[in-house]
């Protein structure tokens, strides 16, 4: 019997062949290969309602093998009597499910809804990606399949994909692109789109000849696939997109949701069959993680690659979830019945909180030390063993919970740290091996890539534990869980302050302390020693600040808030939190003023030294403007649609800008990106997609010298004031348009550090 | 705060208010009354709850804050299949039970109609079984722009109601306060 | 499963909400000074809120003395400088 060892490239339910396998073989080979997977599923309810269920089940063709045994429920904390029903066929489960589910509503559900590849994952040990060795007939029938690696291996066998990359020469949904880039391996095409025939041709040919493991697209989803399906109806020249002949691609339409008080947009998916298509634009966070990240979080996640890279890390989390509560045996309830347990008000105040938020010391603080907690909230949840299950609602147990008069069961190890851990070593391990490597290591952006994915998991896996809809969320445990933070970081407190430093600020899992007389690295690690023993926690530190600024809250200065402040390291580098150019909706002209500020101020030891050149620079920034020497696309704003345009009572900038698109048959959904520029004309606005770019000449020069203004007053406000001191300084001199001149004996440049300012050479180029 | 409507529930009967969030006020006043005359429940079904108010408010009426808010129980609902579990297994007739933002739950787009109403209508049940022995007051949260699936709810539980409050503001009511079924 | 309770800011803005009547009929001056001990208030949220106190307005006023007795500290030391200065 022919074995082999690939890696498994795609796996799904087919009618006839039920679970189909693709497999990339070690020897270049790509394996169809088929099984029957059985699969199943769990009833509860009363024993008369139990018992119409076996007689309809007993009734269906194929019949499902029937049991009546006991299984353990994360939520009782015991094994509870159900039905079992294993359906022989992995399509046919589904389409009954439905039809039980529909009939039978009475009954609550559990492993009922799950994705294949978890399933097959938890059975046989192979995740999507993984390296394995695979048996099968004549007939390539799956005789078994064993993992050769685990999902968590640190340096996972590198895949020989064939990948070929398909884009348009520009954004399709601005202007109709003329052809297509196409890169297999090597070799790069360039594809016209008209005639419609010869593409139809020649892309089918590549098709075949290359026979890609991965189509790589931009705007694959939204564009480039729908478009090539329709020309290939249109001419019945069929596309071999799926490597699966005998189906269709599979199409999810376009839709937004409400998630965390934000509508998002996902556009519509197309996913083919035996080949895996991603869509570099409407994959999650491609920008931050790219190809390394998506296969990481494909192999941790057990998902198959479509669909996990269009999935959010909360949708990756709960996967990972779902397969240890597979793999342990516990049930995965379909819907989510629990509620939360009822408690006296007066035990709310105590436990509604959420992590701890200082107000920090407002204004400039010079060498200051920023230490985190490695992944807290993750770290919490495995060192103190909190899920789901493992929550004593009883104040006298034994392992208390901070605060809160729960206790934690730690006779059992939680499906949630379960999940968890091998994910936090992970990404610690791959961390700490990215410092190792030299920048010049091409392993380093895999390394920091894949960290990232893992980042991203980690990040939401809190959140998902307090979700109203998540599987193994829990309320209490999620409390417990901020319980725990507080405690955490108030104990780090302590600890600092007993050494002798000053809390300038602390946020949720960070603080920031300085010491009189300056901060010793010797000592500082110390201190970080310490703060691990007593917390359980690892902290790391995130770097010295030469110094750092603490802004005031923008609508009363005599007010802090904790999330707005900037700063640059020892290295010159910065950091910027909470500041208008780092919304997304600035346009690139003001936050590349501001950018350009931050490194003047990033330059000198004591920023106040730079303030006089910053205000020049300011002017002639302003001055460009007015001389509409500024290119218009870096004026562009860039605006979210928070709703349909019929639910706006008064119309925002974006909305009207909107509304110009609906003109020209352009529809936007909600959670869509609106582009346009401020004008001078009635409706205030110029949408940018409109196919025509507007007359440098309506531009509203005004508003944006206002945003220009308003942006950096911001970032100015220790040394200069407020806005119109600001505003006042910027027009002293009386606004002339006069070209200026390189000042020869200017203090600033001459005082002991003279920083290499190539922002301000730059804009005495642009005006010349 | 002009207060010059009092919301009471009965024993025997199911009380519905049917009002927009503008007159939670009156839902303070009313839990805080059973709280100091001996305790209540509280199922929170649109995260309504408002406890600094709530503690104020009982403040102003009692010396010992603490018992008095140690009599509020309560309870936060997420999803309509929580409510119908919750509802489900309720057995606690030895105080009222108040339902905060009833349908804020059945509004949820992602569960299908079909399973909706039938969750709807198991809850109603018990919401009867229980007000039988202990009183129960619903509130209902009127939206300055109702949901399309809104009515379907709400008519069936102002069917049912004993007693009906239809509040507009909390001092002036756009109906007179009803008693269904009476003779 | 969102957060059921107000924030401390939520509540230090209706605390300050409640006293809007009170601020108004002020002198101006004197609303400055009711502004700073808002203020001062604000600064400390973080105790407030981990204080977790069912009437949080009790710690606010705690936190307004707390910044007053340091106001007072810190003019101790300043005349004691200045004593010593012209000593």
């Amino acid at each position: 019997m022919p074995e082999c060892k690939g890696w498994l490239l795609d796996l799904f339910e087919d009618p006839e062949d039920d679970v189909v396998l693709y497999i990339i073989a070690r020897d270049g080979r790509r394996l169809r290969l088929h099984t029957c997977f059985p699969v199943t599923f769990y009833a509860r309810g009363s024993n008369t309602e139990l018992r119409t269920l076996w007689r309809f089940l007993s009734s269906q063709s194929p019949k499902p093998v029937l049991k009546r045994t006991r299984r353990f429920d994360a939520f009782t904390r015991q094994d509870e009597t159900v039905l079992e029903v294993q359906v022989q066929r992995a399509y046919l489960q589904r389409p009954l499910f439905e039809r039980v589910a529909k009939s039978f509503p009475h009954l609550t559900f559990d492993d009922a809804d799950i994705q294949l590849s978890l399933r097959f994952a938890a059975a046989t040990g192979v995740f999507p990606l993984a390296h394995c060795t695979v048996s099968f007939d004549e007939g390539y029938t799956l005789k078994s399949i064993s993992p050769l690696e685990k999902a968590w291996a640190l340096t996972p066998s590198r895949i020989p994909f064939r990948v070929m990359t398909i884009a348009p020469n520009c954004d399709p949904h601005r202007t109709l692109p003329e052809r297509l880039e196409i890169d297999c391996g090597r070799s790069h095409y360039q594809l016209s789109l008209f005639p419609e025939r010869g593409l139809l041709v020649n892309l089918k040919a590549l098709l075949e000849r290359f026979d890609p493991d991965i189509l790589l697209t931009s705007w694959g989803d939204t564009w480039l696939l729908p478009y090539l399906l329709e020309t290939s109806e249109k001419h019945s020249l069929p596309l071999p997109l799926n490597r699966e002949s005998r189906k269709e691609v599979r199409w999810q339409k376009e839709r937004s949701y409400f998630s965390y008080g934000r509508v998002v947009y996902r556009g519509q998916q197309v996913q083919l069959y035996g080949r895996c298509h991603i869509d570099r634009r409407n994959a999650v966070l491609w920008d931050d993680y790219g190809m390394e990240g998506t296969l990481e979080a494909c192999r941790v996640t057990a998902l198959p690659l479509e669909v996990s890279a269009r999935s959010s890390p909360g949708t990756g989390i709960s996967s990972i979830e779902i397969l240890t509560a597979l793999r342990e045996g516990i049930l995965v309830p379909w819907q989510k019945q629990q509620a939360e347990m009822v408690k006296p008000a007066s035990e709310l105040f105590l436990a509604d909180q959420g992590g701890m938020v200082y107000q920090p010391v407002v204004g400039v603080h010079r060498n200051v030390a920023q230490i985190d907690f490695v992944s807290l909230y993750p770290s919490i949840m495995v060192n103190f063993n909190i899920s789901p299950e493992t929550i004593i609602n009883d104040p006298a147990a034994e392992n208390l919970v901070p605060t809160l008069g729960i206790g934690i069961d730690n006779s059992i190890t939680g499906i949630v740290p379960k999940s968890l851990k091998p994910l936090l070593i992970k990404r610690i391990t791959l961390k700490k091996e990215t410092t190792r490597l030299e920048a010049w290591d091409p392993r380093r952006q895999d390394f920091a890539r894949r960290a990232s994915a893992l980042k991203w998991l980690l990040v939401t896996c809190f959140g998902y534990l307090g979700y109203k809809n998540a599987r193994f969320g829990r309320i209490e445990a999620h409390q417990a869980v901020t319980a725990y933070a507080r405690e955490l970081l108030l104990r780090a407190k302590e600890t600092a302050e007993a050494a002798g430093y000053e809390i300038l600020h602390m946020y949720v899992d960070a603080l920031w302390i300085r010491k009189e007389g300056g901060i010793d690295k010797g000592e500082l690690d110390t201190l970080l020693e310490e703060i691990q023993l007593n917390t359980g926690v690892p902290i790391a530190l995130d770097g010295i600040y030469r110094w750092l600024v603490f802004l005031p809250s923008r609508q009363n200065e005599n007010r802090s808030v904790p999330n707005r402040y900037f700063g640059a390291f020892e290295d010159g580098s910065l950091k910027i939190r909470g500041i208008a150019a780092r919304r997304g909706d600035t346009p690139s002209y003001i936050a590349g003023v501001q950018d350009c500020i931050l490194k003047m101020l990033a330059d000198w030891p004591d920023p106040a030294a730079a303030i006089p050149d910053i205000i020049q620079y300011l002017q002639q920034s302003i001055r460009l403007l007015k001389a509409g020497r500024v290119p218009v696309h870096e004026l562009l704003v860039s605006q979210r649609l928070g709703r349909k345009l019929d639910a706006y009572t008064t119309l925002p900038a974006a909305a009207r800008a909107a509304l110009q698109l609906e003109g020209i048959g352009k529809h936007l959904r909600p959670g869509q990106r609106v582009r346009f520029v401020y004008t001078r004309q009635k409706d205030g606005v110029y949408a940018w997609d409109l196919g025509k770019a507007p007359d440098p000449a309506i531009i509203d020069v005004d508003q944006y010298i206002k945003l220009l203004i308003r942006a950096n007053s911001e970032i100015l406000q220790p040394w200069v004031g407020s806005e119109k001191d600001l505003a006042a300084r910027l027009f002293a001199s009386g606004g002339q348009l006069a070209l200026p001149r390189q000042p020869k004996a200017h203090p600033a440049l001459h005082a002991s550090q003279p920083p290499a300012n190539p922002c301000v050479a730059l804009a005495i180029i642009r005006t010349m | 705060m002009i207060n010059s409507y009092q919301i009471v529930p009965e024993a025997g009967k199911i009380s519905l208010l049917v009002a927009p969030s503008i007159t939670r006020p009156l839902l303070l006043e009313a839990t805080a009354q059973l709280a100091l005359k001996d305790s209540v429940t509280i199922l929170d079904g649109g995260n309504s709850f408002d406890g600094y108010g709530l503690a104020r408010l009982l403040r102003s009426k009692t010396t010992d804050l603490q018992a008095a808010l140690h009599n509020v129980l309560l309870s936060r609902i997420f999803s309509c299949y929580q409510m119908k579990t919750m509802l489900e297994a309720y057995d606690d007739t030895s105080r009222p039970l108040i339902v905060l933002d009833m349908l804020s739950t059945f509004l949820d787009e992602n569960v299908r109609l079909e399973t909706r109403k039938y969750l709807f209508s198991v809850c109603h049940t018990h919401l009867q079984r229980i007000s039988r022995a202990a009183p129960v007051l619903v509130w209902v949260r009127k939206r300055s722009s109702p949901l399309a699936d809104d009515s379907i709810f709400v008519e069936k539980l102002m069917q049912d109601a004993e007693k009906l409050w239809q509040l507009e503001s909390p001092s002036s009511p756009a109906v007179q306060p009803a008693l269904f079924g009476d003779a | 499963m969102g957060r059921t309770l107000a924030s401390t800011t939520q509540v230090l803005l209706h605390e300050e909400g409640a006293l809007s009547r009170f601020r108004r009929a002020l002198r101006k001056s004197d609303q400055q000074a009711l502004d700073d001990l808002f203020n001062a208030a604000q600064q400390h949220l973080a105790a407030s809120a981990y204080a977790a106190h069912t009437l949080p307005f009790e710690t606010f006023l705690l936190s307004m003395l707390l910044e007053e007795h340091k106001e007072v500290m810190r003019l101790r030391q300043a005349v004691k400088e200045l004593q010593e200065m012209h000593a």
